[in-house]
């Protein structure tokens, strides 16, 4: 319930932050982020698959106004971070109502460990931003380059462990039935 | 062991793609801070991703039980590398049941084994095999999942809770051997049957002196010797009528066995016929052996469908010895059985029909035409029990929910005041 609870937090004050600052956009902003409340709280009931479009509109309104209206570039590490906090959440709470767990405490260093990693990753991200860069065309490619590298190294990983499947002597050896 | 990818790898990472492009495609280096956390955690889990190594150990601690009963199926489990979050799910086949949660959830730490039993209920009789269990390993960061299901390979046999039984029906007949029945001939024996004239070869001590003084010549006692009585229990197996819980072949095996057992004990010889879409069947015995047979035969009863119509003559002569007495349990439902209980009193058996009653699996009318039906049905089950009593058969409906032991002194009733009638 706790886990179910500070998801519905988490996902609420990241909806309300740039419904807040919206201004003139805020019926757009507001009509987003109860779409995405809605989508939590039907992920939260079951529904998982809706999750990620829950999370996507919640970014999603957060973008539209820091585009529209130039948000503080500080605040974006801090709602990166609340939208993987939000998702670990969710899974949790769809884990524990799948199957009590009898140390289900151990979570709770675990989401804070995750969230301060995330908001690690965002300040890095941020910082990075301050750092002189070329202009124009070049900025543009390194830029592609960059974004290219990051989504290369998981999606490499991705393959290697998931493309292939798992040979026969590595599952004999992973998970052996022996009555 | 089969490794797949649980839907929160596909969902960050989507989101991961999304705020990348939509940041390089609006140059806003913010949304490259939102998708900075999704893609630390999937480059973290996928390259923190184990091999999992899960060694599994299953008994039981018992390989018999009796329904109702709660058994423990003990797991040893052994993990070299350690797992975060492992799921147990028994499967369990439809007469066991959980007797806690359906999934249990354990964290293995590396090379340290972890003892757990799962509880189980065994709701129905018949033979199980118990042991198949689905094992999900799941990763630390929730992104994968190994996943394999252990084949059953643990036997448990669940026998019928079986009412226990003080009285019988007495057969008609008993057979030449010794038993705890007296019989109706006269012989050698403890039950004084007549006095009748000395002849030549009475043991003396035999004589009734007291009638023998006031008739002026010599008289014997005559005895009723102890014998035992060759019982055959018929189970209709060719239809049933049931609910989710509980069905008539249920009742039909729970009857036979407590009715088997104190025939046995008695010393008498029973036999089994399982007259159903397989005919099966046990010759009359005696003894233990042959109470173990009962009982596993019954485990195997079940109610197999089919066309073909069957009569008694399949059945070998010497699983009906003469002068045996049979015992019917039957539900009156297939015109096959109906028939041969026909037969068999036809060919002069002692016998006696406990109607496993089909009625209480029927629910109630909804509307008059339903309510019509019930009643001709009703009504044609009891033309049906008055055409056997005509033929000397006493017939009793057993309720559910009605004790065994009733229905029993029912049939010991009807027998005491019809007499015997032979057809």
């Amino acid at each position: 319930l706790s886990a179910t609870v500070g998801a519905l937090a988490v996902g609420l004050a990241l909806g309300c932050y740039p419904l807040l600052r919206a201004g003139t956009l805020a019926p757009l902003v507001g009509a987003l982020a109860t779409v995405a409340v809605m989508l939590l709280g039907t992920a939260l009931l079951g529904l998982v698959g809706s999750l990620p479009w829950a999370l996507g509109l919640l970014g999603l309104s957060y973008a539209i106004v820091d585009v529209s209206r130039g948000e503080p570039v500080a605040a974006a590490p801090f709602v990166g971070a609340g939208l993987l906090l939000t998702g670990e959440l969710v899974y949790a709470a769809r884990e524990l109502a799948r199957a009590s767990d009898p140390k289900a405490d151990r979570r709770l260093p675990w989401l804070a460990g995750i969230t301060l990693a995330g908001l690690s990753a965002g300040f890095v991200t941020v910082e990075a931003i301050g750092v002189a860069s070329p202009t124009g065309l070049s900025a543009e490619i390194l830029a592609v380059a960059a974004s290219a590298s990051l989504l290369a190294l998981p999606a490499a990983l991705i393959r290697t462990r998931f493309g292939r499947g798992v040979n026969r002597d590595d599952a004999e050896r992973t998970v052996r039935g022996r009555r | 062991v089969r490794r797949s990818a649980l839907p929160k790898l596909r969902a960050y990472s989507a989101l991961a793609a999304v705020s990348l492009f939509a940041a390089v495609v609006l140059g806003r280096p913010e949304l490259v801070a939102l998708a900075a956390p999704f893609a630390l955690f999937l480059a973290l889990s996928v390259a923190l991703l184990p091999a999992h190594d899960l060694t599994v150990e299953l008994v039981a601690d018992r390989e018999r039980a009796i329904e109702g009963d709660a058994l423990d199926l003990g797991l040893r489990l052994v993990s070299e590398n350690g797992i975060e979050r492992l799921e147990l799910q028994p499967s369990l086949p439809p007469g066991l049941e959980h007797g806690g949660p359906r999934i249990r959830v354990l964290h293995l730490r590396p090379g340290s084994a972890c003892e757990l039993e799962l509880p189980l209920r065994c709701r129905r009789w018949g033979g199980y095999a118990l042991g198949a269990l689905e094992v999900r390993a799941f990763d630390r960061f929730g992104i994968a999942v190994d996943e394999h299901a252990l084949e059953p390979s643990l036997a448990l046999r669940v026998y019928p809770s079986a009412e226990r039984l003080q009285r019988l029906v007495r057969p008609l007949e008993t057979q030449p051997y010794a038993g705890n029945l007296v019989a109706r001939t006269k012989g050698d024996g403890i039950e004084f049957a007549d006095v009748r004239a000395f002849t030549p070869g009475d043991r003396v001590r035999r004589v009734n002196w007291r009638v023998s003084a006031r008739r002026g010549a010599l008289y014997v006692n005559e005895s009723h010797p102890e014998r035992n009585a060759d019982v055959v229990l018929f189970l209709d197996t060719l239809a049933e009528a049931s609910r989710s819980d509980e069905s008539t072949l249920d009742r039909t095996v729970r009857a036979a066995m407590a009715i088997a057992g104190p025939y046995l004990d008695a010393r008498n010889r029973v036999g089994l016929i399982d007259f159903g879409g397989m005919v099966r069947w046990l010759t009359p015995a005696s003894g233990t052996t042959q109470s173990h047979r009962i009982v596993e035969a019954l485990l195997e009863s079940q109610v197999a469908f089919s066309y073909v119509w069957r009569r008694t003559d399949v059945l070998p002569p010497r699983t009906l010895p003469p002068q045996s007495l049979v015992l019917a349990l039957s539900p009156l439902l297939d015109e096959r059985g109906l028939d041969a209980l026909v037969d068999l009193r036809g060919r002069g058996f002692d016998m006696a029909i406990l109607d496993i009653s089909p009625l209480g699996y029927v629910g109630p009318a909804r509307d008059d035409e339903e309510e019509l039906a019930l009643r001709l049905w009703r009504l044609s089950r009891g033309a049906l029990r008055y055409r056997y009593e005509r033929m000397g058969v006493p017939v009793v409906e057993w309720h559910e929910g009605m004790p065994l032991a009733a229905a029993i002194e029912e049939v010991r009733s009807f027998r005491r005041h019809a007499g015997r009638l032979r057809v």
